[in-house]
């Protein structure tokens, strides 16, 4: 998984904290994907994840000579674009009302049904969390973030997370048994 | 019924789907722009004291200090031929609007819109009455009284570009020519839309300026989840936003909802505060969303830029 320690040599950050801007390019290159990766899986959009990661990347650059540690790079490149995210979530929400449609994506023959079943069904949960409760989902179930890990990038407490985490999974929890349920009455929050 | 293992397996391994690869573009984009995007440094001498030896430390402090009462000195004349600095006037706070933030709202106190995309050249400030309001975007104001995620009513300040004629089935139903920029425009057009039995708008007068009062409920026996959708989601379409080619507006949260708008002549700028309320709000709530609207003052930009939320 991404998270685990930093990979990314010290000294590359040091250069680019003094304004290098070739520094900043391997350094962009080195994190690129998996921020992008985590910025669509908070935000389920290719559109608003690249539009995310490129405001992130940029706030890594403007904001680098102030980053004192740069063993903490990771988890503060994490806070920089879950922020980023946050931003472009409500950006579009703003526009966005609160009923959703019935999906309606047609099933993969290849795939099988319960999959198919559960992909829908986690779709539409997931989309009916909050912008915070996405994040620590993604943070600790793709990241495989320890909670005060998550607590550390998103600068809250511990405990925070730990409500965050349960209410999110129970929310997920409740949409994968709610296959009985009539989907056109699906309201989301 | 699944058990906790089972649904973290299931959220892991959807979550190992999609997308990771950033498309070159986008980095090359990025990397295009840092020329013209400068860093953040930290105040240098804050970053030089702390790595500076504790004697040091002591020497340049010592120096600000002098330097400090020299400056003083300099600033300030005796006074009285008595020896000593003036006093230096305490500032006494004044009670200042802040900007909306996102989270929970407390009562009494004064905020303010300034957002270009809903509000027109005055800011809109306003007091908070009652408990429980929160946002998720400052834009909308919100109270969720049976589910804390949703809200059951809400208030928001628009900027309207258009009106659609469809409600329910307002895709392709935009006027032609577009609704004229006075107030009486948008509210006759608001009112041909909400159709026969609606109340006439009322005169209304909301932070010193002259408006109309528009209510417009959504039918009985609409289904609002089977109304037109932007591609995402289904709305009961009234208007089109300022600045937006698609999409309609407000939001719609449910069945039956109840639309109260403001459109208010703020110095020639047709500004409209739409509250809404679902069917079962108590009448607390309504009332609360009254003493708000009745809180209202448009008043300047100041020339800084506001501090973000």
């Amino acid at each position: 998984m991404p998270y685990g320690g930093s990979d990314v040599d010290a000294e590359l950050i040091g250069r680019a904290q003094r304004g290098d801007e070739e520094a900043f390019a391997s350094l962009a290159v080195a994190v690129g994907d998996r921020l992008h990766a985590v910025a669509h899986r908070i935000l389920r959009d290719t559109d608003l994840a690249e539009d995310a990661t490129q405001q992130a990347l940029l706030s890594i650059w403007r904001n680098l000579p102030q980053l004192r540690d740069p063993a903490r790079f990771d988890a503060w490149s994490y806070r920089l674009l879950v922020h980023a995210c946050y931003a472009e979530g409500r950006r579009t929400r703003r526009w966005a009302p609160k009923i959703r449609l019935l999906p309606a994506d047609e099933p993969d023959v290849a795939e099988g049904l319960s999959s198919v079943v559960d992909r829908d069904q986690l779709e539409r949960g997931f989309r009916r969390l909050s912008f915070d409760h996405r994040a620590v989902v993604v943070l600790h179930h793709y990241l495989d973030l320890p909670l005060d890990g998550i607590a550390e990038v998103l600068g809250i407490p511990v405990g925070t997370v730990r409500s965050r985490l349960h209410h999110a999974m129970r929310g997920l929890r409740a949409a994968l048994e709610a296959d009985a349920r009539p989907a056109a009455q699906e309201v989301a929050r | 019924m699944s058990t906790d293992r089972d649904v973290n397996r299931i959220v892991r391994s959807w979550l190992e789907e999609g997308r990771t690869a950033l498309p070159d573009r986008v980095l090359d984009i990025v990397l295009d722009q840092l020329p013209a995007t400068p860093q953040r440094r930290a105040p240098w001498p804050v970053r030089r004291l702390l790595e500076m030896q504790i004697p040091s430390r002591i020497a340049v402090a010592a120096a600000a200090v002098i330097a400090l009462a020299v400056i003083g000195a300099i600033a300030f004349p005796k006074a009285g031929g008595v020896g000593g600095l003036r006093p230096t006037p305490v500032p006494t706070p004044s009670p200042s609007p802040v900007a909306v933030p996102l989270g929970n709202l407390a009562a009494g106190t004064t905020y303010f819109w300034d957002d270009p995309c809903c509000v027109g050249a005055e800011r809109i400030s306003f007091t908070m009455s009652g408990t429980g309001w929160f946002t998720f975007d400052p834009i909308f104001l919100g109270k969720g009284t049976r589910n804390p995620d949703h809200f059951d009513v809400y208030i928001s300040p628009h900027l309207v570009a258009n009106v659609y004629t469809g409600g329910c089935h307002w895709l392709g139903t935009a006027l032609v020519p577009p609704v004229g920029p006075t107030v009486d425009d948008l509210a006759t057009a608001l009112l041909a839309q909400a159709g026969p039995g609606a109340s006439p708008p009322i005169a209304v007068t909301v932070g010193g300026h002259p408006g109309k009062k528009v209510e417009l409920s959504i039918p009985q026996g609409v289904d609002v989840t089977k109304c037109d959708s932007d591609g995402n989601f289904a709305i009961f379409g009234r208007w089109l936003a300022a600045g937006q080619r698609y999409g309609a507006a407000p939001w719609t949260y449910g069945n039956g909802q109840h639309n109260t708008v403001y459109i208010i002549d703020v110095d020639g700028t047709r500004q409209v505060i739409d509250s809404m309320f679902l069917p079962g709000t108590s009448t607390a709530d309504r009332a609360e969303i009254d003493q708000i609207v009745a809180s209202i003052r448009f008043e300047p930009r100041p020339a800084s830029p506001s501090p973000s939320p």
